[in-house]
């Protein structure tokens, strides 16, 4: 376990300058591209735009959960300590990803569709992810037994992951208003090039946003364990 | 890997597997009860005969069925699914018109069933398809006389 740390800790401390000057430089990019360069759309106008906050939010916020549901069994069949301090740490992130994704879609909605919300399959099951990062963060902090914490999230967390699919393929299973996938499509992409390679930097800096965020995060979770550990022995010492 | 570890594998991959089995049979019973909409054939061949029952119908606005009265508000138009097709009031509606109502494109009207097959809409909302397309193409295309309508390039 200290072994495992170690190496995390000093492995951050090399990779998270890189990785914000990295992130600054493809929001820059990818900001100006979309916002300023790329064109507007022939049915939606400049309220297009959105796109470039929406969908980096909605898939980097989804795939955080992937990610998280996996962490959650590594953890509950492993027990590998490394594997709940990263899930603990990616929560917050996610669920403001998710959220960007919902409040984002909710504006452009109410123009282009005529309503704000909708309780199409597509919306609801994003707006249960919401929950579901918030239910895990919830439950994490509700117990005393840090053990038992750790233990009740993953689970929380790994059952939650068969939200993931029901998300992306809301949109082929049922009717939604939502619109289908533009993107990952087995006949090809429907999006016109000048919309998706401001996209697809966006999304990278999303991707690239979050690693960073992820890793500060971490550690600070480390670092808050270890002021607990201290703390707990100076207490000891002087009784 | 110990016999503990490989315990504790098998027990949580049968915990997914079985709450992955209930939320399939959950969203199975969800899909017979429930519909987001239904389609111009739905209405034509089920019985919905309570008029006080909010309806949603969806499909494509029919090209060329909008009809308007001396104002030029929209007072009628027709939502087809290719099949068949139902029309919708808009008489008395004082909501928005989304900006992606379009003839040809998608549509979901909410409102209820007249004696005479008409929906007295109540709620009109625009569907976007999957296709992203800049509007300066929709120019160059058209200069070249290869524009074939908004379905696609």
């Amino acid at each position: 376990m200290i072994q495992n740390v170690t190496r995390l800790r000093r492995w951050i401390n090399l990779v998270l300058p890189w990785a914000a000057v990295l992130a600054v430089i493809l929001l820059c990019i990818g900001g100006y591209w979309g916002l300023v360069l790329s064109p507007a759309d022939i049915e939606q106008g400049e309220t297009v735009r959105i796109i470039y906050i929406h969908v980096p939010a909605a898939s980097i916020g989804l795939l955080i959960y992937a990610m998280i549901a996996v962490q959650g069994f590594v953890f509950l069949v492993w027990r590998a300590p490394v594997a709940d301090i990263m899930l603990q740490a990616a929560l917050p992130i996610g669920a403001i990803y998710t959220f960007l994704a919902l409040a984002t879609g909710s504006l452009w909605g109410k123009p282009m569709w005529g309503a704000w919300w909708v309780w199409d399959a597509r919306l609801t099951s994003t707006l249960i992810l919401f929950f579901l990062y918030l239910g895990i963060m919830i439950l994490r902090r509700s117990f005393e037994d840090q053990e038992m914490a750790a233990k009740s999230s993953a689970l929380l967390a790994m059952i939650g992951g068969i939200n993931v699919p029901i998300i992306k393929f809301s949109v082929d299973w049922w009717f939604t208003l939502h619109q289908p996938a533009s993107i990952l499509r087995l006949d090809g992409s429907t999006i016109h090039n000048s919309f998706l390679y401001p996209l697809l930097v966006m999304m990278a800096a999303f991707a690239t946003l979050f690693l960073v965020l992820w890793m500060v995060r971490i550690k600070t979770i480390l670092l808050s364990r270890r002021l607990d550990n201290l703390y707990r022995l100076s207490h000891q010492n002087r009784i | 890997m110990n016999r503990y570890k490989k315990k504790r594998l098998y027990l949580f991959l049968a915990i997914f597997a079985i709450a992955a089995l209930a939320a399939f049979l959950l969203i199975n019973v969800i899909n017979q009860s429930a519909a987001f909409l239904y389609t111009p054939s739905d209405i034509l061949k089920g019985s919905f005969n309570n008029q006080n029952q909010k309806l949603r119908v969806g499909g494509l606005v029919k090209p060329n069925s909008l009809q308007y009265n001396a104002q030029g508000m929209i007072e009628r138009f027709v939502i087809t699914d290719l099949e068949h097709e139902i029309t919708a009031n808009t008489i008395n509606y004082q909501g928005n018109w989304p900006s992606l109502f379009k003839q040809g494109k998608g549509v979901v009207v909410e409102g209820t069933l007249s004696p005479q097959g008409e929906i007295i809409t109540t709620l009109i909302l625009a569907k976007h398809d999957e296709n992203y397309i800049p509007a300066s193409v929709k120019k160059q295309m058209e200069e070249k006389g290869l524009w074939r309508g908004q379905d696609g390039p």
